[in-house]
């Protein structure tokens, strides 16, 4: 769905010589906002308060986002995914009424779902009443914000989606500030209220766009049915990615409060790592994804009444924008990784974390770098319907990622975070291995899939 | 001793449809009662309410239908369990005979075709999965596409070759019906059918071709608005290559007329396995019918009211003939529910001519009841074999009026009168030539008569039917015993 990657590559190819950094703005704020809204606000919480970062320690604020993170991450990993083929089959269609039914049903089963799990959880985490009750509002928030990430991507007004993020993120830093100053309250509260403004204007935002009369539809939950693979291929993708970081709690974490357990060097040098591929991420928006995705719809048109010769010209067209596009991200992924390789030590001084996180920053580092491709991987490989590959994939990249850390968990510190970056290359390129074999089949496999 | 089995296979006809090919069929059947018959027939597709309009004569033991029809396909994927060594042979194969085919040599299929039939014990190398969705399938698919020219849309290029690759699937995976002799009527399904039946089982094989299958295809496909004009040369070369895989394998061909015999020869037919049949009528019946009398003279065109009989010039001729001779008045004899949207043309055209006072439809009647009735025949067809009812008229002394098509001149040669087809003007002047004189009238009549007594009694043709399946069974039986 490269909807708002049209949009803002008509503002990148704008005349003003601002405009180009601008898109990346743009671009940078919808693919990765709420983690740049995080870690923005995190770094504040830290300068106004003094408890984050500045130490190897994690403050029992900072423990309860993260696990909130995860297990919202973890959760609505399914839901997310086959929202997103719904709608991209939906827009394919042109029934845009259906968009927002959709969006809605999955909202209304995300905060039932959340608020389950969130109660629970509470419980067996032994949260205060105050914070237990802001805990699982900010858990059910920022659940139903991930569902609606990728109904952002098919919307138009991408200066909306902005405006909510820097509006939140203003709340968020001024409600923290005076709490700070007057009430020293828990954080929790205020980051939620932030986050809770965030969705609804986002939400604001996809109601001026689409308009609909029904509230739900039932179909969503029948695609749960029809493509079984893409709600399997979204749980593991979420579980995959978080299942290093919790055997890491486990075997080596340290206790926080309550049932909390984090392991800092670890959990920080995963948080900043990450920052690495969101240049690539907003360059894959602007550029790449928009690029491609025109090559795509001038082959899969030409299929319907063009000559094999056209079909052809196209498909070496569409195959060298792969290639070449993939190739791209890759080397401006690698230059960006080598940078933050080499400067590894400045980059955590910047964030107030120890010199001692810096092996296992770099492997870090590494491995959001693998991570990063391996995603694209996954992105491309669904553009083909690969999703019997794909989720062999997911699936082995997630049990690779557990036997490689509980491995690496036994090896020296220097190791850490190695089992994780394995364990994403190695399904990325198992991956683009059958993406180059389905591209060069793709003609037979047209051939062959047509109905009898 | 029991009777030789002759397995008849007749393509979308008899004995559903009512017709000159049909009503053979019936008569050879019904006269040679020291055969038995198995019927195979070729349908479009499944005829749910539909009768038998022919009573089946009891020397038929068994009828076996065949649809041709996209959605009978059996939907279970079946892939052959032939080893891939064995299926990339048989592709091979398939590429040669496909490469054999565009330089008119069709000697490849007997090859393809025990690759597609299944074998004593063993079953088929390739089956309908591999046919539409294999690997083989696909390089088949590109070469093709490539030699038939390479600029047809895929997607045409591909419902075209899919479409014909189930039908034919239909025609391999059908139990051929075991029988002493194969005869088919026409090439096309039937004759390709006829081809298998021969490769697998040994037998005999007679084909007898009324109109030629390839030239009607091909006009049908030329004339039709559903057919993309870019696909229309691959059909006409699909048609055409099930007509020369028939001639190919055909022990004996039997043409009706000379012209027939040209036109077969030119489609590459050997000139070796050609003979001319007659078509004949069964002359007692008709020698008797007495002829009624009128002050004013009837014209009559006996034929079903569809395009190929070409109605519209004759009701054009008959206006035109009305202006010069009022007291005429014509008769369009024959069913008028074949094609419903034609006839309402006809009627149309009739109302536009102000003729609807002179011109009448009797639809489907007993042809027994009409010849007496009529003063002069008439037929305007664009395409013809060798119609019978031009006999059965000649035989009850009505003087003709044809168009020049199919074996007519011949038939009408000193006897009758001929026009160029499609030509109303031309039609009417000969009505008018026949309608002014009596004499003529009664002279060519005598003379019809007589010509039909001498050339094309039925008896003539069964005798010669007789003598040809019994040699042919003959040799096939020889040839069986030398093969044991």
């Amino acid at each position: 769905m490269a909807g708002i990657g049209f949009e803002l590559q008509k503002l990148y190819e704008g005349k003003k010589g601002f405009a180009k950094i601008k898109a990346y703005f743009f671009a940078t704020l919808i693919s990765s906002g709420p983690w740049i809204f995080s870690i923005f606000c995190l770094v504040a919480i830290g300068i106004l308060s003094g408890t984050f970062f500045k130490t190897a320690n994690m403050g029992s604020f900072s423990i309860l986002i993260v696990y909130c993170f995860a297990g919202s991450l973890v959760l609505t990993g399914p839901i997310q995914f086959t929202l997103t083929r719904y709608l991209a089959d939906q827009l394919f269609l042109k029934q845009t009424d259906r968009l927002l039914p959709a969006l809605s049903t999955m909202l209304i089963f995300t905060a039932i779902l959340t608020l389950i799990t969130g109660v629970g959880a509470a419980l067996y985490f032994k949260l205060s009443l105050l914070r237990g009750i802001f805990g699982v509002f900010f858990y059910m928030t920022i659940s139903s914000i991930w569902v609606m990430m990728d109904f952002l991507s098919c919307l138009k007004n991408y200066k909306e989606i902005v405006r909510a993020f820097l509006i939140g993120v203003l709340i968020t830093v001024v409600l923290i500030a005076g709490n700070v100053i007057f009430l020293r309250w828990p954080l929790i509260i205020f980051y939620s209220l932030g986050q809770f403004t965030i969705f609804i204007l986002l939400l604001r935002s996809v109601l001026k766009e689409f308009k609909t009369k029904m509230l739900f539809i039932r179909e969503i939950f029948t695609y749960f049915k029809i493509f079984p693979s893409i709600a399997v291929i979204g749980f593991f993708y979420s579980c995959g990615i978080w299942i290093d970081k919790i055997i890491f709690w486990i075997i080596r974490g340290e206790r926080i409060s309550g049932n909390f357990y984090a392991y800092p060097p670890y959990d920080i040098s995963v948080y900043i790592a990450y920052l690495t591929i969101i240049p690539t991420l907003a360059h894959f928006i602007i550029k790449i994804e928009t690029d491609f995705y025109m090559k795509y719809r001038k082959f899969y048109d030409s299929i319907i009444d063009k000559p094999v010769k056209e079909i052809k010209k196209n498909k070496i067209e569409m195959a060298h924008s792969f290639k070449k596009s993939f190739a791209e991200l890759f080397v401006f992924q690698i230059l960006i990784t080598a940078a933050a390789y080499y400067f590894a030590g400045d980059v955590l001084r910047i964030f107030g974390a120890p010199e001692s996180f810096i092996p296992v920053f770099r492997n870090l580092a590494i491995a959001a770098c693998f991570h990063v491709m391996f995603l694209f991987t996954m992105i491309f490989m669904m553009y083909f319907d690969l999703r019997r590959t794909t989720t062999w994939i997911v699936i082995l990249f997630f049990f690779l990622n557990v036997g490689l850390t509980i491995y690496s968990s036994t090896l020296d510190k220097k190791y850490l975070g190695m089992g994780y970056a394995l364990s994403l290359a190695i399904p990325m390129f198992i991956g683009l291995v059958f993406m180059l074999i389905r591209l060069k089949n793709l003609e037979y496999t047209i051939f062959k899939n047509q109905p009898i | 001793m029991t009777r030789p089995l002759v397995c008849m296979i007749v393509e979308g006809s008899y004995p559903y449809i009512v017709g000159g090919v049909a009503s053979w069929v019936h008569q050879i059947i019904e006269s040679l009662k020291e055969f038995n018959f198995v019927l195979w027939l070729i349908l479009p597709q499944e005829y749910k309410k539909r009768k038998f309009k022919y009573p089946i004569p009891n020397n038929v033991l068994h009828i076996e239908e065949i649809f041709l029809n996209q959605s009978t396909i059996n939907e279970a994927k079946k892939y052959s369990k032939a080893s891939s060594k064995e299926k990339r042979k048989a592709w091979e194969d398939v590429e040669t005979y496909f490469n054999y085919m565009d330089f008119k040599n069709y000697k490849m299929f007997d090859v393809v075709a025990a690759h597609l039939l299944p074998k004593a014990n063993k079953e088929k190398t390739l089956d309908l999965m591999d046919l539409l969705k294999s690997r083989g399938s696909f390089n088949l698919f590109n070469s093709r596409y490539h030699k038939d020219g390479g600029n047809v849309s895929f997607m045409d290029y591909f419902w075209f070759w899919r479409s014909t690759q189930t039908t034919l699937y239909k025609l391999y995976d059908s139990t051929i019906p075991y029988a002493d002799l194969y005869h088919t009527v026409s090439t096309g399904y039937a004759g390709y059918m006829g081809a298998l039946a021969h490769i697998k089982y040994n037998k005999p094989f007679l084909l007898t071709e009324h109109g030629i299958y390839a030239n009607e295809r091909e006009d049908e496909i030329l004339a039709s608005k559903n057919i993309k004009p870019e696909l229309k040369p691959l059909w006409i070369k699909f048609f055409n290559n099930l007509c020369n895989i028939t001639y190919e394998y055909t022990d004996k061909l039997v043409t009706l007329f000379e012209g027939n015999r040209l036109l077969a020869v030119k489609g590459h037919a050997d000139p070796g396995k050609i003979e001319i049949i007659p078509n004949g009528i069964d002359t007692k019946k008709f020698t008797s019918i007495k002829k009624e009398p009128s002050d004013i003279i009837r014209i009559g065109i006996v034929a079903r009211v569809v395009p190929i009989k070409d109605i519209l010039t004759f009701i054009e001729a008959a206006a035109i003939a009305k202006q010069k001779l009022p007291d005429l008045k014509f008769y369009i004899i024959g069913p008028t529910d074949e094609n419903k949207n034609y006839f309402l043309k006809c009627m149309m055209k009739v109302k536009d001519l102000d003729m609807s006072n002179d011109i009448i439809f009797t639809g489907k009647v007993n042809m027994m009841d009409y010849y007496g009735k009529i003063d002069i025949m008439v037929l305007t067809s664009v395409r013809e074999a060798q119609p019978l009812t031009l006999l059965e008229a000649m035989c009850v002394e009505v003087p003709c009026i044809s168009s020049s098509v199919g074996s007519c001149p011949d038939l009408l040669e000193g006897v009758g009168l001929i026009t160029k087809a499609k030509a109303p003007g031309e039609t009417a002047d000969a009505i008018v030539k026949l309608a002014e004189d009596h004499a003529l009238r009664k002279a060519l009549g005598k003379k019809s008569k007589d010509k039909v007594l001498k050339m094309y009694d039925i008896r003539l043709v069964i005798d010669k039917y007789r003598q040809t399946y019994m040699e042919m069974h003959r040799e096939g039986t020889t040839i069986g015993r030398n093969r044991v």
